[in-house]
């Protein structure tokens, strides 16, 4: 008797302790959350950034998913990923606004030639590396001459720099491309001359102009970075250091933020993120200008001829039976923004004309009808466990004007393997790099040789030759009107890519007491610790 | 007669050396068929064809199938593990600062899995039908049952976000400050080592019941020894082999452990290395990675085929 009271009461125990476990907040996402307290959770903002003068001082602590394999020889770092180390001790010759157009950062001024061809950098005066050399025209060219001994895409345009004067340098290119100039000033990071000459010491440690430098490095774990006490900008950085830890699992990196240890995460699941956001404890910085965010569409395989994604009107019945609003709202929480084109709403490259395909299920069926599938046919749909849910919600909203999807379940490296070399099968996952130069980004897709999608997609002779111009264009201005027309023609009257569905607007989580640091505000994987600051 | 032992050893470590060459390949085969490409992982969607190939040469990737095997084999003898692709560094050195934080987790949490399991078992065992034998084998029960993962962020949940008394995540070495290194390893310890504590209790519990009936245990009380004379030369001793083999297949279930462990307590360990090779599909990091643990079961085994002869000289001095 005695022993059965006990067994029930040892069993009260353990299901109580288990109903404590739940606390309102759902924990499907595995997020060990504290009570939430109640907030602004549209914008899911905390009180707000602190005002006031920056202070000196202080330690700021990331956590991330990201890794990189070395934080200081750069022409190694070719994942854009990357970025976020080599922006915190390294600079390249140009940065993003807040629309995605170039602005100054070590060039002052550029001009382009389209006839020469040919760009010309003023460089800024003052400036100098992290060991006291100086950062001049010699230092760009040798720096340009080691990312073609690795031959960089971004490099390989160049045919020879000039040295013009300490700070004058000109780019004389093979042909010109439009492309180029974004290539080559946001992309190419400058190490100082004599710290390359002991590569194997730089990829341990750094020697740039960037406001830290890196003073401890355990690959997989940790990039520590201390004050740069030559960095060219008066009265900065505030902060005495910057620490990135790499930490892979999304639940502890929350419950870790949450915890205090560190002031800004990188947060890479959408569902945690939700949580982050119901919390209303916590700023999420919203990249304005999606450039280098990674966009979600659907895209239909087009390039064989007799299959029913081959026509057109199919692919534009497919685009007008997905409801993206309803699938934006639904898998996004309120983090992403619908797209309709490869432009975020407001950006350099983003056509307002575009008219996309908005939802009709009824225009669905009749171009099917008109298509020769008035009853519909049978296809695939490829997917990985993340995009499971989303792919789903797609296949039966297909299923509704007839295009019946199998959902086709592939691992995350069957899935790259599959638009790397375009030979998937009916529809599948169309992840697009948003960025403002779409003669680079879209060619990688559009282009008949290019490395993603291009063998399962029409290249129509109007496209090619509407890329080419993108690509050729003589002037920004040329480029961007050009690039819009681009968009309505791919978009609208081909629907090549099929139907792009959202894009998540960032990943970064911070306190309101870090001040100034932009993460992810121009480009995703950048940001500017040099005006970073704790208010605490 | 000792020699017989002795042979015997040594046919074990050669079975050793053969299951290790056999997981060796196996585990490269199976890297060969996963698709996807290291190099362009590492590189990245903007690598061009030039830089493919050269780091493709530069690791040896453009070889046979075979010929890689061999080569890297070949360098097992030499000390050499091959290079990481995503960590730009040699593996035998990455696996060398690694292994340190593996152990940090594995000894301590086996450790107290060991003295707790076989305390809590001898107790039940003696007090067999009473409160104490209850409460265990409940406990007991509930360990074993216990998944890692959600263990883990349970224990997150109370100790580091509610009570603030331990933190979430991280690992630091103890020659920086024990204290910290400690106050970090808590946790995992204490979750790594709940389920073979309770697997100890259950079977040290199971064992001690068979001995505790034997007739040379009524004849040690009749002689009049000392009650802990009795339980630990007597009945213990007896009751080690099954203990010790059960022990043995825990500490290489722990080691394998250490992947879930490390993941959710950010533990720069083995573990948490292979998970990032995998993902990146680093292959010579996962196979080095792989045999070191394959090695260390292997090892284990070996280990409990020796301490079978130190508990029991009967097995030592069988023909």
């Amino acid at each position: 008797m005695k022993k059965k009271i006990l067994s029930i009461l040892l069993s009260a125990v353990l299901l109580c302790s288990f109903a404590a476990c739940s606390n309102g907040t759902s924990n499907s996402g595995g997020v060990a959350s504290p009570d939430s307290t109640s907030g602004d959770a549209a914008s899911g903002s905390a009180s707000g950034q602190a005002d006031g003068e920056p202070k000196y001082g202080g330690v700021m602590r990331y956590a991330s998913h990201l890794t990189i394999a070395n934080p200081g020889y750069t022409p190694e770092c070719t994942i854009s990923g990357n970025l976020l180390f080599l922006t915190v001790s390294y600079e390249s010759l140009t940065y993003y606004d807040e629309s995605g157009k170039l602005i100054p950062k070590l060039a002052t001024e550029w001009s382009t030639d389209a006839n020469e061809p040919s760009i010309t950098w003023t460089l800024r005066q003052g400036v100098k590396f992290a060991d006291g050399t100086d950062f001049n025209a010699d230092a760009v060219k040798v720096n340009i001459e080691e990312y073609q001994k690795f031959s960089r895409s971004e490099t390989s345009n160049i045919a020879s720099c000039e040295v013009v004067d300490d700070h004058t340098i000109k780019m004389h290119l093979k042909e010109w491309n439009s492309s180029t100039l974004e290539s080559v000033g946001f992309f190419v990071y400058y190490m100082s001359p004599k710290a390359m000459e002991d590569v194997d010491s730089l990829r341990a440690s750094s020697c740039g102009t960037g406001a830290f430098q890196v003073s401890e490095f355990e690959p997989g774990i940790a990039v520590k970075y201390e004050k740069n006490e030559n960095y060219w900008q008066p009265g900065k950085p505030y902060l005495d250091g910057v620490e990135i830890y790499v930490v892979e699992e999304p639940t502890t990196r929350a419950s870790a933020f949450q915890a205090g240890e560190y002031d800004i995460i990188s947060m890479n699941s959408t569902i945690i993120s939700k949580q982050l956001k119901d919390s209303g404890q916590h700023i999420f910085e919203e990249n304005k200008s999606g450039v280098g965010l990674v966009a979600t569409g659907l895209i239909p395989r087009s390039s064989d001829v007799g299959t029913p994604f081959a026509d057109v009107r199919v692919r534009q019945a497919m685009c007008y039976a997905l409801d993206t609003e309803a699938l934006c709202n639904t898998f996004g929480y309120g983090l992403q923004t619908i797209l309709n084109q490869w432009a975020v709403p407001g950006t350099v490259t983003y056509n307002p004309d575009v008219k996309g395909y908005p939802y009709d299920l009824e225009k669905a069926k009749a171009l099917l009808a008109d298509a020769g599938y008035p009853d519909g046919f049978d296809t695939i749909i490829n997917t990985n466990a993340g995009g499971k849910d989303l792919f789903t919600a797609a296949a039966n909203m297909l299923a509704d004007a007839g295009i019946r999807c199998e959902i086709n379940l592939i691992d995350e490296t069957a899935q790259v393997n599959l638009y790397s070399t375009g030979t998937w099968q009916g529809i599948m996952g169309h992840f697009f790099t948003l960025a403002p130069d779409l003669g680079l980004y879209m060619g990688r897709h559009l282009a008949k040789d290019a490395p993603f999608y291009a063998a399962g997609i029409q290249h129509p002779d109007n496209a090619m030759a509407l890329l080419e111009a993108v690509q050729k264009a003589p002037t920004e201005a040329e480029k961007i009107k050009l690039e819009h027309e681009l968009q309505a023609l791919v978009y609208d009257d081909l629907a090549l890519f099929g139907q792009p569905i959202s894009v998540g607007m960032g990943s970064t989580w911070k306190y309101d007491y870090v001040v100034g640091d932009d993460r992810e505000v121009r480009h995703t994987f950048t940001w500017a610790p040099e005006n970073a600051w704790l208010s605490k | 007669m000792k020699s017989k032992f002795v042979k015997m050893i040594l046919k074990r470590v050669i079975q050793s050396v053969i299951i290790l060459l056999l997981v060796t390949l196996m585990v490269f085969l199976v890297m060969q068929t996963i698709p996807g490409d290291p190099i362009q992982i590492f590189l990245g969607p903007t690598a061009t064809k030039e830089q493919i190939e050269h780091y493709t040469k530069l690791f040896g990737y453009d070889q046979p199938v075979l010929v890689q095997y061999g080569r890297w084999i070949l360098g097992l003898f030499r000390g050499e593990m091959g290079r990481s692709v995503t960590l730009q560094k040699e593996i035998s050195e990455v696996i060398f600062q690694r292994l340190g934080a593996t152990l940090m987790v594995v000894l301590p949490s086996f450790i107290l899995a060991v003295i707790f399991g076989v305390t809590f078992g001898v107790a039940a065992a003696l007090n067999r039908g009473k409160l104490i034998d209850s409460v265990v084998s409940f406990v007991a029960n509930t360990g074993m049952a216990m998944p890692l993962f959600w263990l883990g962020i349970l224990c997150i949940y109370f100790f580091a976000l509610k009570l603030h008394i331990l933190p979430v995540q991280g690992f630091v070495p103890p020659t920086k400050d024990l204290a910290e290194c400690i106050r970090h390893l808590i946790i995992p310890v204490g979750i790594l080592s709940l389920g073979p504590l309770a697997s100890f209790t259950r079977q040290t519990r199971s064992a001690m019941l068979e001995v505790i009936r034997q007739d040379y245990v009524r004849t040690a009380q009749a002689k009049g020894l000392s009650r802990w004379d009795i339980i630990l030369k007597h009945q213990l001793r007896n009751a080690l082999i099954p203990i010790v083999t059960v022990m043995g297949g825990a500490l290489g279930h722990m080691i394998g452990s250490t992947v879930v462990i490390e993941s959710i307590f950010v533990i720069p360990g083995l573990g948490n290395l292979m998970i990032t090779a995998i993902k990146s599909k680093d292959f010579m990091v996962v196979q080095n990675v792989v045999l070191i643990l394959a090695a260390a079961v292997c090892f284990c085994n070996l280990t409990v085929d020796l301490l079978y002869g130190i508990i029991d000289p009967r097995i030592r001095d069988s023909k």
